[in-house]
């Protein structure tokens, strides 16, 4: 209810700019999947979700995504949705790299690299941790976050 | 059966009855089971529309209440109102709910639109433990529900009255059901209850017996089932009918819920038999498991009595100790969470320490509890509606604290909006005045009207010779003169010389402006229009300066008193409901500080017991027995 | 002891225990709480009512005052996009032109689409227009009947007054030539 409803009810435009900070609402929005789904991020309030940013050109976001393979692959009972957002905004490029490493969860291709600004994407890897109510409760950029931190605070956020 | 023996029974079922609920049902049932829209007739109503169908409640009547404010809405007045009251419903304002409906259905709405608005009431009432409110929303059901939701209406009524002690009611609620849909089992359970409690045990247990034993494959139909098993288990354990106990509690789950209780009453079933030593299969079961479930901790007496029923007096006294030793340190540890709780953070921990629950929103709940340090003892409290309402209040409260910062910092922004556009006025001031005073455009209209109907009577009367150069002006008037002056002469070949030369100069004199006439009008024309031209922008910048300059000030006076209206009742609203966050906290606190006094009173009683018992032996054994 | 007595004591024993274990059965549901607590209950459950409803009347003013500061009556056009059955057409995307510029291009996810099935209207687009003559342009991204890709235009020329002007961007299905159909058109 209001939960779901308020937290990032009637966003409006005079937001300010930059990444978002920890304790702030992940800006919303919506993005094709390599699926041809379209995928639109506050449908997921009641998850908790996993934004990786990422580019075809970035070696170490290769070893986020696929440290972020692993750990969906390992967790059970709890789920995380994780959704990798290649920022490059160039399909076939992002669906080779994702085929290469056998990516379990959907990727969103930026295509008018709309999302990368609104995120104030300036360093790669960039990886946020989303809790249910759409607020972000973790950042790590320029490295991958670290698999045991971030599943013990995937496990936290899930307890809620 | 006797008084006596009937009111064990009571006791018993009094426990199974608070447990036996009707389950949480979605927001979005209630949603669908609203009427359809008909065809769109105001866009602004779809707009809601899409955001109601999408579960956004509160996107959807923030729109809905702004939409009919500004009276886009006209024709979809009464649907629209029926909406608002199904939202309010569903984001938990079940009271302004039952207003809108009151005030609604007072009107020509159709009988079953109103009856099921009454039920939708009454459901969300009873499940937040208004039981006045769903009582009396229930009676203003007049006709039976359509389709699955009469026998739903029955099994809340019996709900509600059960609740409220109104035992014999509740049979007649429940008396001559004969749907069969998923709700039969609950009727079942629930007619069972209500019959024991209002003193007709035998129908009531054998009802029970029949949802003891009917097949069940969803997880709320096990639970029945193993709910009823229960309470016939441990009736007839009472009634020392050690068979049909074991009967009864031999057909619960291994794996759920009620397994520690079923465990406990197979044992006294076998204990009630003589059967001692098969007691103690499921009591040390029993016993290994957490000692923060009560049968547990029953369990630390039973094992050792079983022992003594075995004459294994020295093994009985052991374990008795250990049961001892283990309540207290079980005493200490809720010791440490009851102070832990009295320091604050409670439900901030409660929270973290829960798994994962897939609801949000008004039917999120708190499904389990973990064996986290303070929630370990809680399981029962948690799983009341009273404690879960609580907790979602204090969530939905935290919510809006987030709602009315982000609205504040939009203000703020309209601030500055607001600010530029005084500003921008009041520059536009100066240059206005500046304009205006520079442009006199009644004179300059004046002088054009003048010029044209001159040049009009030019025009018509073909007067040459006003169109005429200074010089030819200054000659035409010579001219005239020197006639003038020929007339006077008299007459004489003088004056014939004279008049001939004057002839030929007016001619030629003449014959020149006539030439330049048509030129000289054009010209003239064109200047007329040139000037008609600039007039007319002059005035259409006058205007635009004049209406912006009228606007202006007008608007942002008017929306600046609203920007501080609205700041200072967000000013006002927020610490009230950080207060109210706090408030709900503290009771959420005492209800779970309540709770473990509770358990630490049981855990001193059964020391005593184990004293008591241990006692009871060493007489025993200093009368002669063998330890 | 005699056995006599040991097996009383024994029978109390048992009768003291089991009693207990129905005692530890019927707390197995909380204790009902004291008035005192469920009053304290009643009354912050009060009061989180009252403060949602002054939370969604606020919202509502806000929004107004959004609207009215943002997009004045007097230049204020909203579009809409209305979906029929949606048998012949799945929507994927729409992108709006005014005059020319782009000014909307809105990725519809399968709940959204759902929720327009149903009868929901999308308020794609609101922004402001001087009086005059404008054009819009939607184009219309999806697929079309056999599963295939599927884009189609359509344009409306109007005259804006003084006064908020609707249009609607109509998606419906066409039975005769099992087309679906796309129709931009102004309100009153």
């Amino acid at each position: 209810m209001l939960a779901a409803a308020l937290a990032g009810a009637l966003v409006y435009p005079l937001i300010a700019h930059g990444t978002p900070a920890v304790g702030a609402a992940a800006p919303d929005f919506v993005l094709k999947d390599l699926a041809g789904h379209n995928l639109r991020l506050s449908e997921y309030r009641g998850d908790v979700v996993v934004l990786s940013f990422w580019a075809s050109w970035c070696a170490p976001c290769r070893d986020a995504l696929s440290q972020l393979n692993a750990m969906a692959l390992v967790q059970d009972g709890s789920t995380p949705v994780v959704l990798s957002v290649n920022i490059e905004g160039d399909a076939a490029r992002a669906a080779s790299v994702a085929e290469s490493l056998q990516l379990k969860f959907p990727t969103l291709v930026d295509a008018r690299q709309s999302v990368g600004r609104q995120y104030d994407v300036e360093h790669l890897p960039l990886t946020l941790l989303v809790d249910r109510d759409g607020v972000v409760r973790g950042v790590w950029s320029k490295q991958p976050a670290q698999t045991s931190e971030l599943s013990r605070q995937i496990k936290e956020l899930e307890s809620k | 059966m006797t008084a006596a023996r009937s009111n064990r029974w009571l006791l018993v079922l009094a426990a199974a009855s608070l447990a036996a609920s009707v389950p949480i049902v979605r927001a979005d049932e209630q949603a669908r089971d609203l009427p359809p829209p008909a065809r769109i007739r105001d866009l602004d109503y779809g707009d809601v529309l899409f955001h109601f169908f999408q579960e956004d409640y509160f996107d959807a009547i923030v729109r809905l209440e702004a939409s009919r404010d500004f009276g886009r809405i006209p024709h979809h007045a009464a649907e629209a109102e029926l909406l608002s009251g199904g939202l309010y419903l569903s984001l938990g304002l079940h009271q302004e709910a039952e207003r809108i409906f009151n005030r609604l259905l007072a009107g020509p709405v159709p009988q079953s639109v109103s009856d099921r608005a009454f039920f939708y009431l009454a459901r969300i009432g009873y499940q937040r433990g208004y039981l006045d409110d769903a009582w009396r929303c229930l009676e203003r059901i007049r006709a039976p529900l359509p389709g699955g939701l009469e026998p739903e209406r029955r099994l809340l009524a019996s709900n509600v009255l059960m609740a409220q002690g109104r035992f014999s009611e509740a049979v007649g609620q429940l008396q001559g059901w004969t749907d069969q849909t998923g709700w039969a089992a609950y009727a079942r359970f629930n007619l069972g209850v209500a019959l024991v409690r209002s003193g007709d045990v035998g129908q009531g247990r054998q009802l029970l017996e029949g949802v003891g034993s009917m097949p069940a494959t969803t997880e709320e139909q096990l639970s029945l089932r193993d709910r009823a098993n229960l309470a016939l288990g441990f009736a007839s354990l009472q009634q020392h009918e050690a068979e049909p106990a074991a009967a009864a509690l031999n057909r619960v789950r291994l794996d759920g819920p009620f397994t520690n209780r079923a465990l406990l009453g197979l044992g006294w079933a076998e204990a009630d038999a003589n059967r001692p030593e098969r007691a103690l299969v499921p009591w040390l079961e029993l016993r290994d498991r957490k000692l923060l479930d009560s049968s547990v901790q029953e369990s630390f007496l039973a094992v050792p009595y079983a022992y003594a029923q075995l004459a294994s007096n020295g093994q009985a006294a052991q374990q008795y100790q250990f049961a001892v030793q283990a309540y207290a340190s079980e005493a200490r540890r809720i010791d440490e969470s009851i102070a832990a709780i009295r320091q604050g953070g409670f439900l901030d921990s409660l929270l973290a320490a829960a798994p994962p629950s897939k609801d949000v929103g008004w039917f999120w709940q708190l499904q389990t509890v973990s064996d986290a340090p303070h929630t370990r003892y809680l399981y029962h409290l948690l799983a009341s509606h009273e404690f879960q309402e609580g907790l979602k209040n204090y969530r939905d409260l935290r919510i809006m604290q987030g709602n009315l910062e982000r609205w504040r910092s939009s203000l703020e922004a309209f601030d500055a909006m607001i600010t530029a556009r005084e500003q921008a006025a009041v520059e536009r001031e100066p240059r206005k005045q500046q304009v205006l005073a520079s442009t006199d455009i009644a004179a300059l209209e004046q002088r054009q009207a003048e010029l044209v109907g001159r040049a009009a009577a030019i025009e018509s009367s073909h007067d040459v010779p006003a169109l005429a150069t200074a010089d030819e002006a200054r000659q035409w008037q010579a001219l005239g003169q020197v006639e003038a002056a020929l007339q006077a002469m008299p007459d004489g070949p003088q004056r014939e010389g004279l008049a001939d030369r004057a002839r030929v100069l007016r001619g030629t004199l003449l014959w020149k402006l006539d030439t330049d006439y048509k030129v000289r009008l054009r010209k003239l024309h064109t200047g007329l229009r040139d000037t008609a031209v600039a007039l007319a922008e002059a005035k259409r910048r006058v205007s635009l300066i004049e209406q912006a300059g009228d606007l202006a000030p007008r608007n942002t006076a008017g929306f600046a008193a609203r920007v501080d209206e609205l700041a200072a009742r967000i000013a006002k609203i927020a610490p009230r409901i950080d207060a109210t966050a706090a408030a709900q906290e503290q009771v959420l606190a005492h209800l779970a500080v309540d709770e473990l006094e509770a358990q630490k009173v049981r855990l001193a009683s059964y020391t005593t017991q184990a004293q008591f018992a241990l006692a009871s032996l060493y007489d025993g054994a200093a009368a002669g027995g063998a330890p | 002891m005699n056995p006599n007595m040991q097996r009383a004591r024994r029978r109390r024993l048992v009768c003291a225990i089991a009693f207990l274990a129905i005692g530890a059965a019927l707390a197995g549901g909380r204790a009902v709480a004291a008035d005192g607590a469920a009053a304290g209950v009643r009354s912050v459950d009060q009061d989180v009512q009252v403060l949602k409803k002054q939370l969604v009347d606020l919202n509502r003013d806000l929004f107004k005052l959004e609207e009215e500061l943002l997009y004045p009556a007097s230049t204020q056009v909203a579009v809409f996009l209305s979906v029929d059955v949606g048998t012949f057409f799945a929507l994927d995307s729409v992108t709006l032109k005014v005059d020319d510029k782009e000014v909307a291009n809105y990725l519809y996810t399968d709940r959204e689409v759902q929720a327009l099935h149903r009868g929901g209207v999308q308020k794609l687009f609101l922004g402001n227009l001087k009086a005059g003559s404008h054009e819009i342009v939607a184009f219309f991204t999806g697929k079309g009947p056999n599963d295939r890709d599927y884009r189609r235009g359509a344009t409306l020329k109007f005259d804006k007054a003084v006064g908020a002007k609707y249009v609607e961007l109509r998606i419906s299905d066409r039975e005769a030539s099992l087309q679906p159909e796309f129709v931009v058109r102004q309100w009153e």
